[in-house]
């Protein structure tokens, strides 16, 4: 466990020294509380009003926008993750450490997903105190709502950090995990043109019908928590069998 | 490519896909685990109701749901609501534990399932789905029949957001011996026939009524006959009585006093549509109330109905006029255009006009009237216990005659303005009375009119009287539009989800079902943001309107009100600024003390 913490501390060093990190968290922060106030989402199947347009002291919209939004975000954060390794040559060095590949993995994971979450909250509590301050907000969605979206965003810097030990280079990376991620959550805008029995399936595989299906609305479902788990579990074990293969080659 | 990188490659791939493979897999047996849903939001909307675990544990025997699902839908969105109506169902099957079996069959592909859906009166129902680039129909089942102790009820078409309510509902009447008898009186209704405007009945609400209860017809020229209201019935709802003999009001009187209770709605103030000058201005306008017949009841029983309706100018709501130009030869020219005006006629009672402590108005968000008559505040007899659930705001006042025909919001400003300089208080729109009320009809019962004898009917007879009986239940609502069909261009307030809620609790509550009102009336709370603009507004005093004005006045209200929206409007800014600039402050302030850290280890 010392040498995942080691790792982890060592990714958010690394994180934190570039001024890369803290322009996509302004952008992302600005953003979301752009789309949040004034935008609102105009796609989907009911497309939600703005803030200010619905006049409703919900954080809704902020949460439902989150499937995308990270889905942009977690690839940025995480594109550097491997590729940068490789690029330096520290990965060579790192492989050679008396380190298990999944500790590796894990520590780089703890990291980014620590990241997020801290993320989340920077960027859901302040406007949760303003909404509060204008109207009744309901808390326990707050609450339910962030730790829904960190699970969502645990999963896809999972996915993330596996796309990144595939990628050739930084830009690679996240060029393909935002548009893997951007996928999913395409799939559940147009889910419905499917055939029937792939709609069905498809809609509980999404990771954003899991998220805005429960989470977003102050509903706990354990079967939601597995599922974040199962794509954590499947996009590490992934991702520890490419830097496996990378050491064994 | 080296044949080693390429058998890595290959391998690599090959543990994608079984990882996706099994990866999708776990997913649909996740689905397959029974949902321990815990819904931790205020509203609770998502979880079962404690009330349904509280019917569900009614049950003695075993209940049957027969599913005719359609198992092969075509359309996507179909697919997933049948999906989410499955999971409820399982929902709804563990809740019952044991006492519940669902059993689902398909009719298209099943003939014994099709006939007996169709013996049911179950049908398919059209459901379109894209298909490429056309769309096609598909003849769909979703429909439950549910089966107890020998008695069925029908969910003709189950939809996910309201299969609780449908279930439950329909187990909560299966465990009754019988579907509530509901008597259905009043209704004297008459559009102008010299109108060609034909205003909607109460279709829509008794269409409603029907699939759940037995409504019977209790016709008010049998009653003035001296005919008695059935003695078996479990309510009576009286609907607009207008200018109702004596002798029929006493035997609804009577029929209380039975204890049947009942549900009254007094509306005397007749709308009609209204063409005028060169402008056809088709406007429900009203005529100067007539009595209903309940009045000296209503004294009796200490909830005394105003002659007059309510001008609530805080609650003032929206209603339509439609405006067409008339050519020479009196003839409209073009189409009529649909205009709006807010009229303190028009009662839009908000939340706080509901009591919480009434179960059926405790969580409605409201409701709109139009020309409510107030029941004014009395002190009730002794025995009596009365209660108003349904008020209008604080601004408002009673007005003696209906709104005559106004298409200007500057003459509606200008009346309330007037009104202004009378006292304002909130009146009652609605009462409940409850114990033993007193009958005004104690010194004899009035004679039946004699339609055929040609007599007036003005004495007395020796009928025995019920008087005081203990424990007669009555809601009395000075309104009857709110449950009114709507009509096309939605003129005035009619039958909506929240009229038809309010009206199906109040009945609920007379049946003594308290349990369906509450698994009824779980809808999201509106949790309304503050208006910035009416609080700059109203610390300048611009919220009142000044009847007589001068220029410069006006002037300087105008100047005020643009300083009060800019205001607003920078306060709106500030408020969207602060938790941006809170993040972005502490992720800088954070990224300062890091460096500073950093560059301090060695």
């Amino acid at each position: 466990m010392r040498s995942v913490l080691a790792i982890a501390g060592r990714e958010l060093r690394a994180a934190f020294e570039s001024p890369v990190a803290y322009a996509v968290i302004g952008i992302f922060v600005v953003a979301s509380a752009a789309l949040f106030f004034l935008v609102g989402l105009p796609v989907g199947r009911v497309p939600l009003p703005s803030l200010w347009e619905g006049g409703e002291a919900n954080l809704i919209v902020l949460f439902a926008w989150l499937p995308l939004s990270l889905g942009v975000l977690v690839p940025a954060l995480c594109m550097n993750s491997w590729t940068e390794e490789r690029r330096a040559g520290t990965e060579e060095l790192f492989l050679t450490y008396p380190l298990r590949v999944g500790q590796i993995v894990l520590g780089k994971f703890v990291a980014h997903t620590a990241l997020v979450a801290l993320l989340l909250l920077l960027l859901v509590l302040p406007v949760a105190v303003t909404v509060g301050r204008l109207g009744d907000l309901d808390w326990s969605t707050v609450w339910v709502g962030l730790t829904g979206a960190t699970l969502l965003g645990a999963a896809y810097v999972a996915l993330a950090l596996w796309i990144s030990a595939l990628a050739s280079d930084p830009l690679v990376a996240f060029l393909t995990g935002s548009l893997a991620l951007l996928a999913l959550w395409l799939l559940r805008l147009v889910v419905e043109v499917f055939p029937a029995g792939v709609a069905g399936a498809l809609d509980s595989l999404t990771p954003a019908a899991r998220f805005l299906g429960s989470a977003a609305r102050g509903v706990v479902d354990p079967r939601d928590g597995l599922y974040f788990l199962t794509l954590v579990l499947a996009g590490l074990y992934l991702n520890a069998a490419v830097v496996e293969r990378r050491r064994e080659a | 490519m080296s044949p080693r990188t390429g058998r890595t490659r290959g391998s690599l791939l090959l543990t994608t896909l079984l990882v996706a493979g099994l990866g999708v897999e776990a997913n649909r047996l996740l689905e397959r685990l029974p949902a321990g849903r815990v819904d931790l939001s205020e509203d609770g909307l998502y979880g079962l109701s404690p009330v349904t675990a509280r019917v569900l544990e009614q049950l003695e025997d075993t209940l049957s749901v027969h599913a005719f699902f359609t198992a092969e839908v075509e359309s996507g969105r179909a697919a997933i609501e049948k999906a989410r109506v499955e999971a409820q169902l399982e929902e709804l099957r563990a809740l019952a534990g044991g006492r519940m079996l669902v059993d689902v069959r398909d009719p298209s592909v099943d003939s014994q399932a099709e006939l007996d859906a169709r013996t049911h009166g179950l049908q398919a129902r059209p459901v379109q789905a894209s298909q490429g680039t056309g769309v096609s129909r598909q003849l769909v089942h979703r429909s439950l029949l549910l089966r107890y102790r020998g008695r069925t009820e029908r969910v003709a078409w189950a939809e996910p957001w309201t299969l609780e309510a449908d279930v439950v509902g329909a187990v909560a009447r299966m465990l009754r011996d019988r579907r509530p008898r509901v008597g259905w009186a009043g209704e004297s209704f008459d559009t102008d026939p010299r109108s060609s405007w034909q205003l909607g009945s109460f279709h829509g609400l008794r269409a409603q009524l029907a699939r759940r209860l037995d409504l019977v017809p209790v016709a008010s020229a049998e009653l003035e006959a001296g005919e008695p209201v059935p003695a078996d019935l479990d309510a009576l709802v009286v609907v607009q009585p207008l200018d109702w003999h004596p002798r029929a009001v006493f035997a609804v009187e009577q029929a209380i006093q039975a204890g049947v209770p009942a549900l009254l709605l007094l509306d005397s103030v007749q709308m009609h549509a209204h063409a005028e000058g060169q402008r056809a201005v088709h406007a429900m306008r009203g005529d100067p109330p007539s009595p209903t017949g309940f009045e000296a009841l209503t004294r009796a029983w200490g909830a005394p109905l105003v002659p007059g309706h309510v001008w609530d100018a805080g609650w003032a709501g929206r209603r339509g006029v439609l405006v067409a130009q008339l050519g020479a030869d009196g003839r409209p020219t073009g189409s009529a255009r649909r205009e709006e005006l807010r009229t303190p006629a028009v009662i839009e009672v908000a939340r706080e006009g509901m009591s919480a402590t009434f179960p059926p108005t405790a969580g409605l968000e409201g409701v709109a009237f139009g020309w409510a008559q107030p029941f004014a505040e009395a002190e009730p007899p002794p025995g009596v216990t009365r209660l108003d659930p349904i008020h209008s705001s604080d601004e408002a006042w009673v007005v003696e005659l209906v709104e005559a025909l106004v298409k200007d919001a500057s003459v509606l400003e200008a009346r309330t303005a007037t009104l202004r300089r009378d006292p304002r208080r909130r009146s009652a729109l609605a009462t409940v009375l409850t114990g033993s009320l007193p009958s005004p009809f104690r010194r004899g019962a009035p004679e039946p009119l004699d339609l055929i004898g040609g007599g007036e009917g003005g004495g007395v007879t020796d009928e025995p009287v019920l008087d005081g009986t203990p424990g007669a239940r009555v809601v009395l609502v000075g309104d009857a539009d709110f449950v009114r069909d709507r009509d096309p261009y939605e003129l005035l307030p009619g039958l909506d989800a929240r009229s038809l809620l309010l009206f199906e609790n109040l009945l609920d509550w007379l049946l003594a079902d308290e349990d369906l009102i509450s698994l009824r009336s779980r809808l999201p709370r509106t949790r309304p943001l503050r208006d910035l603009l009416e609080e700059e507004l109203d610390a300048e005093g611009l919220l009142d309107a000044g009847l007589h004005d001068t220029v410069a006045e006006l002037s300087d209200r105008a100047r005020r009100r643009a300083a009060a929206e800019r205001r607003a409007e920078a306060a709106r800014w500030s408020l969207m600024g602060a938790p941006v600039g809170v993040s972005l402050g502490l992720v800088l302030l954070f990224g300062l003390v890091w460096n500073q850290r950093e560059r301090r280890r060695p």
